[in-house]
């Protein structure tokens, strides 16, 4: 397997050094040729950091609606205002102000990035594992297998998917796992075919015969010879899918049918700021912001894997 | 053709009727009863609400009693043409009211935003896209691939309430209202922002995808035999590379129509639109199951006709993929 990895690697490369080099230091390189995925692998970096200690750098609680407590606890009398949300205030650490309800608008930002991100690397893993079982299945046993799954796959292509996500939304609750469940179940169609396609290009390969001929049975062949071979469109493709699936969550939290209350995530912030942009513009800027810049950064990064890669797509 | 016209047609039917199946069992399989509030109802009026409903009878009658009355041919006297219409059944919060009462109420208004958002889509998508391929690498380039770019990345309902933000920035700094910013119907100025806002993504994917479509059909031989053959520039790109080069446009007119349906939902809650996406969108939060069941097949079997459309258009125009 290793050495199958080698001869593609050597045959990518113009000028094959005397010391064989591996597809992925190769990959590495390139990688860190692209400035912009580089960087935004930093900024990704420190805003992952940033929510993660999102509880050192805030004394409000997420949920500690502020005005409220004012009222009942003479520490917080500062706050004893009804006039929210308030603006950032530094002299308060309210880096980002409140929020539409008068809770700390940093941390709910910051937890809206964990929830977000969350379910973005979730649902993919969903995706990629159910994507390259059913793929690879495919691809490999080939003929009339491959006929009726990919059928199926063609049919479920063709559903409403964001509607029928709603609709499971509605029925069931809004429940986090399922809303990981459904998104996951959307994403992985792409995936199987992407494998597909490989599996067919590599079952016919020497390597493959090899093992083939000195009894491999066809689970392990898959699992030995097949998956790890096409693991790079793969990885490729899953870094792709991150944000798409982070921006599914967002609609869906947006339209007031994700994540509920006291829990939040970047779509329920954005959807309440969107009411208040008139007297309260920051509600709006600091959440829909940060969820700019993190797609930006999935999708620069998602570019500059698949340059990296496979580089005769360049 | 008519066996490609076919195989289009195996693949929607089934489609079709597994969404209707699907958010009807799904919608039955729901947890608790549509009536159940917070107190318990009487047994004797719950079941005359399941009697009414026809909840009281086997699942399997209620299904195809639904898919019976989904769509109804009725002749009037005098007429030779049969009435069609559709039945989604009442809906489960306003007591009074049919879901097709909604969807006949939103639609049109819905259909309008959509059809403004995929024709200008096209032509800004198409112009801006071919004047970057044209023009590669120049900054006119880098200027339209930036803004697909964003495009893309930046979903609508974030680029919906900050250009909402700009304009009320606008209007409080210089007393200058560009641009209604929400409602529908009062003025046409209304449908500028929400048909922009819609249009945006797709403006974005259709100029990404004719840019690259467009770079490699100028390197193909034939349109080196146009211009040694010394047929006039402009000629050259409109009657034969952009023919050539908008194929893979009309291919993606049929994600785009599922595209611009998800995206109204969220463009008329945005601008307070009323659409079938705010009755959509209300009908989830209130738990109307019959309601999204309806929205949902309605939508669904409008995105399967239009790619079952596209794909028979892109036959017609490609002989290529009726060959295979």
């Amino acid at each position: 397997m290793t050495t199958t990895v080698n001869t593609t690697a050597s045959a990518t490369t113009t000028s094959t050094p005397p010391k064989g080099r591996s597809l992925w230091s190769d990959a590495g390189r390139r990688f860190r040729g692209n400035k912009l995925a580089v960087a935004s692998v930093f900024v990704l970096a420190f805003i992952v950091i940033l929510a993660a200690i999102a509880p050192l750098l805030t004394p409000w609680p997420y949920d500690m609606i502020l005005n409220n407590e004012a009222l009942f606890n003479p520490e917080y009398e500062a706050f004893n205002d009804a006039n929210f949300p308030r603006a950032p205030d530094f002299v308060n650490s309210l880096w980002f102000g409140s929020g539409v309800n008068d809770r700390d608008l940093f941390y709910r930002s910051m937890i809206g990035v964990l929830i977000s991100l969350a379910v973005g690397l979730t649902a993919s893993l969903v995706a990629l594992l159910i994507g390259v079982i059913y793929g690879s299945v495919s691809g490999y046993f080939g003929g009339r297998v491959d006929q009726i799954m990919m059928r199926i796959v063609d049919i479920i292509y063709a559903l409403p998917f964001m509607f029928i996500v709603i609709l499971l939304m509605v029925m069931f609750g809004r429940n986090f796992f399922l809303m990981f469940a459904a998104i996951g179940a959307v994403e992985w169609l792409t995936m199987a075919r992407i494998v597909r396609g490989q599996t067919l290009s590599l079952k016919s390969r020497e390597f493959v015969s090899a093992a083939r001929a000195s009894g491999v049975s066809s689970f392990n062949i898959i699992r030995r010879h097949i998956i790890p071979n096409l693991l790079g469109p793969v990885i490729v493709y899953v870094t792709l899918v991150v944000p798409q699936v982070i921006l599914v969550e967002s609609f869906l939290s947006f339209l007031g049918l994700g994540v509920q209350e006291p829990m939040t995530s970047l779509g329920v912030l954005i959807s309440e700021g969107a009411k208040r942009l008139e007297d309260a513009p920051h509600t709006l800027l600091f959440p829909a912001s940060i969820l700019a810049i993190i797609l930006f950064c999935l999708n620069f990064i998602g570019d500059g894997l698949r340059d990296a890669l496979d580089p005769k797509d360049r | 053709m008519v066996r490609y016209f076919l195989s289009r047609l195996l693949i929607a039917i089934p489609t079709l009727l597994a969404v209707i199946t699907l958010s009807f069992f799904l919608v039955r399989a729901a947890p608790g009863n549509p009536f159940d509030s917070e107190k318990p109802l009487p047994p004797t009026i719950r079941a005359n609400l399941d009697a009414k409903y026809g909840l009281d009878k086997p699942v399997f009658e209620q299904f195809t009693n639904y898919v019976g009355g989904l769509v109804k041919f009725s002749k009037e006297e005098g007429s030779w043409l049969p009435t069609v219409t559709l039945d989604f059944g009442p809906s489960y919060q306003y007591k009074d009211r049919t879901v097709t009462y909604f969807i006949q109420a939103g639609f049109p208004v819905s259909l309008k935003l959509g059809l403004m958002a995929i024709a200008i889509a096209l032509v800004i998508g198409v112009g801006a896209g071919s004047l970057a391929a044209l023009r590669q690498n120049t900054w006119m380039d880098y200027t339209v691939m930036g803004f697909s770019m964003t495009g893309i990345t930046v979903p609508n309902f974030v680029v919906g309430p900050i250009l909402q933000l700009i304009v009320i920035s606008i209007l409080s700094a210089t007393a200058v209202q560009l641009v209604p910013i929400t409602g529908w119907g009062d003025s046409w100025k209304q449908a500028i922002m929400p048909v922009f806002v819609l249009a945006l993504p797709q403006i974005a994917y259709i100029a990404r995808q004719t840019r690259g479509s467009m770079i490699e059909v100028l390197r193909s031989n034939y349109i080196r035999t146009a211009r040694a053959k010394g047929v006039p520039e402009r000629t050259m790109i409109i009657r034969h590379a952009l023919k050539a080069a908008l194929l893979p446009i009309v291919s993606y007119l049929g994600p785009a129509v599922a595209a611009i349906t998800t995206g109204s939902v969220v463009v008329e809650k945005i601008f307070r639109i009323p659409g079938i996406g705010t009755h959509f969108v209300n009908g989830a939060l209130n738990r109307d199951y019959t309601m999204v069941m309806g929205v949902v097949i309605f939508f669904g079997a409008l995105i399967i006709i239009a790619n079952l459309i596209v794909d028979v258009l892109y036959g017609l125009l490609d002989p290529r993929v009726r060959a295979a």
